[in-house]
């Protein structure tokens, strides 16, 4: 899974109710026994991921379908 | 699925079978495709489709006496496509194409006997087939006695006799003589010579024409009805392939079923078709063809449309879905968008059940562990949640329990209120002596082909009702009825239709207009629910009307099967489909029906909305709205379960019209938001945004949900919610 396909021009607005600030981070996203890298924003401080709504209703539930076709 | 259960799902679909005037062809010219090309004026191309089976077809065809004229199913509606004109037609108007190619020679030698035309087409065959043939006694014009009667043009004869000669055949011997068996070669004869009549076997078998002599074949014999050139053709033609076959050592009938074959097992529904007398114009003529086909069941199905071909197709595929070891189960889409309605069943002249189908292939999915686990994990949710024991339960009457009203879980969830008044009306009915029973019937597990879900849901159905001793059970859901009906025979069953029918109708009133009544699938077997209906309505004084497609012929609003969660566009679009059946608003006597084709521009409307008028409407409310009428009529009816109520469930939600569609849309219940929102505040976990926004997750079981959120006082303005399966952690 390619993550240059997706954008998160939204994804700025956001800051962890912690305190701490989103940074992109490496990220594995599994599911069905497969696993994939991408990036994502994450918080520096406490470590909470956003997945954003289009990356959640766009290409990985793309994927989450193929997985489960599989 | 079993190769042998494939075979005879496989024969049951006869869409695949010979058309009508293809059958009854002694060429099996299929005059469909040839009709098809001809409506389009592509001469060269019907051309090649008659070709394709038809030897010589400027002689064939120009003296064809079309016995597939006899069989066109277009004779009952205007009179049969005249397809010997058309052939004609087809041949003025076209230019022959290249000669035939002949294959490496074989070695081996055919004596062919005659120049009547079923002699000149053996020859033919033969001689593509890469055989040496000669072509005895046949001296002089060829063509037999249609050259005698002056038939047709001398020249078209000399140009078959030119492309047999391109070919490699040879002249020899005299009319009469009769030549030696060429040495481990073969021979044929061919009566319609006329020259020949008289001496060669009279006895042939009629379908390989062997003759008792081993290695020596005969056809072309005068045709009782006088002479027929296709049939001379034929002969020609079979006994070819029959030579070819006994050169060969192989067995001269094995798989030839369908070059034999008169009849067809193919259906054409002829509804809908109008009577069109035959047209001079040839193109014209041609599209009066009724390119038949069966597709009966396609037709009336969107889902059956949807994958663009037929169930025979479909039952292959589905069975290969099943050989799949590494890949992606490409059936898994069509095996889950199935309503599981019945339908294809009651239309198909052979009773084809893609039900059956998609539901035993549905247990094989779950048995093999390989159920897309998405596809129906929220019905299932839904099942638990109406089982409950917040939302389910028993109450015996005050008097005793003679029998039990279970009016199904969806029916009280969409309409509580009318699902109360109706209850009160039966407790007065049977004096006091009637149970409440509230739950699932477990038809969302049926579907799901689930029995880990299904079975503790008819097991305890079963044993309470066993303790009451089997009273009779008055159902108001068509669905729970069909359940009861498989699962729990043994319980005598009831329509709340017929049990109103005993005694007065609540008041009600009727709407002023006509209502066009769609019948709930599950009545498709049960004339007697669908006539009681009636009968309540008539009695009740609502007007109505049938729609075309109803009875048992009716269709499904798209919640059965869990068609709805397997491919939800489809489900509306069927939906669609199905209000557009009549102008008139809808009336129906199923819940899901009422939720399934509400909102989509017409009034629908539960039939127990008209017997009990005076309460507030109760429009098609969703997931969630039924989840939570469950139990706000579990308390009503039942009294309070007892069980606690959750922090989290007093969260106040503000969520507008176009959110509540998105919500039901994305399956997102507001028990979820409710939970994220709740575990999200006491964690002090999420996002905040500097314009007042807040976005709050929560994985609950298999699924992490998002919710993003204002929130104004103590109400949770919702403005977006999304879910997804995987799951993500930061790689360290």
């Amino acid at each position: 899974m390619s993550e240059a396909s997706f954008s998160f021009q939204d994804e700025g607005l956001w800051r962890c109710a912690c305190g701490g600030t989103l940074e992109m981070r490496r990220v594995a996203a599994c599911y069905l026994e497969s696993r994939f890298e991408i990036e994502l924003p994450v918080c520096g401080k406490c470590g909470f991921i956003l997945v954003p709504e289009s990356l959640a209703r766009g290409k990985m539930r793309d994927v989450e379908r193929i997985l489960e076709d599989k | 699925m079993e190769q042998e259960s494939l075979k005879e799902l496989e024969r049951r679909c006869v869409q695949e079978e010979l058309p009508y005037c293809q059958a009854a062809c002694p060429l099996k010219v299929d005059g469909r495709a040839f009709c098809g090309a001809m409506g389009l004026g592509k001469f060269d191309e019907a051309r090649k489709i008659l070709s394709r089976a038809m030897p010589f077809p400027d002689l064939v065809g120009r003296l064809c006496d079309a016995p597939c004229e006899r069989s066109c199913l277009r004779a009952e509606r205007g009179g049969a496509v005249t397809l010997g004109a058309l052939e004609r037609a087809c041949l003025d108007r076209s230019r022959p194409g290249p000669p035939p190619m002949r294959l490496p020679s074989r070695g081996s030698s055919v004596t062919v006997l005659g120049g009547g035309l079923s002699s000149l087409v053996c020859a033919l065959e033969l001689a593509k087939k890469g055989h040496r043939v000669t072509l005895w006694g046949a001296e002089g014009p060829l063509g037999g006695h249609w050259a005698r009667e002056g038939a047709l043009p001398p020249e078209l004869w000399e140009e078959a006799g030119r492309l047999l000669r391109h070919l490699g055949v040879r002249w020899e011997g005299e009319r009469g003589v009769f030549p030696p068996l060429p040495p481990g070669g073969a021979l044929y004869g061919g009566g319609d010579d006329p020259g020949w009549r008289g001496a060669l076997p009279e006895e042939w078998d009629p379908m390989t024409h062997a003759t008792g002599t081993p290695g020596v074949f005969a056809g072309g014999a005068p045709r009782a009805g006088g002479p027929s050139a296709v049939e001379e053709a034929a002969d020609g033609k079979r006994a070819a392939q029959s030579i070819d076959r006994f050169l060969q050592g192989a067995s001269l009938l094995a798989g030839r079923e369908k070059e034999f074959q008169t009849e067809t097992r193919l259906f054409t529904s002829l509804e809908g078709v109008v009577t069109e007398p035959p047209r001079e114009d040839p193109v014209e003529e041609a599209r009066r063809c009724l390119q038949c086909e069966c597709r009966v069941c396609v037709r009336e199905c969107v889902f059956l449309a949807s994958h663009g071909r037929y169930p025979r197709v479909y039952a292959r595929e589905i069975y290969n879905n099943f050989a799949v070891v590494h890949g992606c189960h490409q059936a898994n889409g069509m095996i889950n968008s199935c309503a599981l309605c019945g339908l294809c069943e009651t239309l198909c002249p052979h009773d084809f059940s893609m039900a059956d189908l998609c539901r035993s292939a549905r247990e094989e999915l779950v048995a093999r562990g390989i159920m897309p686990p998405s596809t129906h994990a929220f019905a299932l949710q839904d099942l638990a949640q109406a089982q409950s024991p917040r939302a389910s339960g028993f109450r015996p009457g005050t008097r005793g329990t003679r029998a039990v009203f279970f009016p199904g879980c969806q029916l009280a969830g969409a309409l509580p209120e009318r699902t109360g008044a109706l209850t009160a009306f039966l407790d007065r009915r049977f004096d006091g002596a009637l149970g409440v029973l509230l739950g699932c019937c477990g038809a969302p597990a049926w579907w799901a082909a689930r029995r880990d879900a299904l079975d503790p849901v008819v097991e305890r159905l079963g044993a309470t009702l066993l303790s009451l001793g089997n009273p009779p059970v008055v159902l108001a859901c068509p669905s729970c009825a069909d359940m009861f009906r498989r699962f729990l025979p043994e319980v005598p069953r009831r329509s709340l239709w017929e049990v109103l029918l005993e005694g007065e109708l609540p008041p009600g009133a009727p709407r002023r207009e006509p209502l066009a009544i769609s019948d709930p699938c599950t009545t498709r077997h049960d004339p007697a629910w669908r006539g009681a209906l009636r009968q309540v309505l008539e009695r009740l004084g609502q007007e109505y009307e049938e729609l075309p497609m109803g009875g048992e012929r009716t269709k499904c609003c798209g919640y059965g099967g869990l068609q709805s969660q397997g491919a939800p566009e489809l489900a509306r679009r069927g939906a669609e489909v199905r209000l557009r059946e009549s102008s008139r608003d809808f009336l129906t006597y199923c819940a899901m029906c009422r939720e399934s084709l509400s909102g989509l521009g017409k009034g629908v409307w539960h039939v127990l909305e008209l017997l009990f008028p005076e309460m507030p409407p109760e429009p098609a409310t969703g997931f969630s709205g039924r989840q939570e009428n469950r139990i706000l009529l579990r308390e009503r009816l039942l009294g309070a379960s007892g069980i606690p109520r959750e922090s989290w469930e007093d969260l106040e939600l503000g969520v507008s019209p176009e959110m509540r569609r998105g919500l039901e849309e994305r399956r997102i219940l507001d028990s979820d938001l409710r939970r994220v929102l709740a575990a999200c505040r006491e964690k002090g976990r999420g996002l905040v945004a500097d314009d007042g926004r807040a976005l709050a997750s929560l994985r609950l079981g298999e699924v992490t949900f998002w919710v993003e959120y204002r929130l104004r006082g103590e109400v949770f303005e919702i403005l977006n919610a999304w879910s997804h399966r995987m799951t993500v952690e930061v790689i360290p």
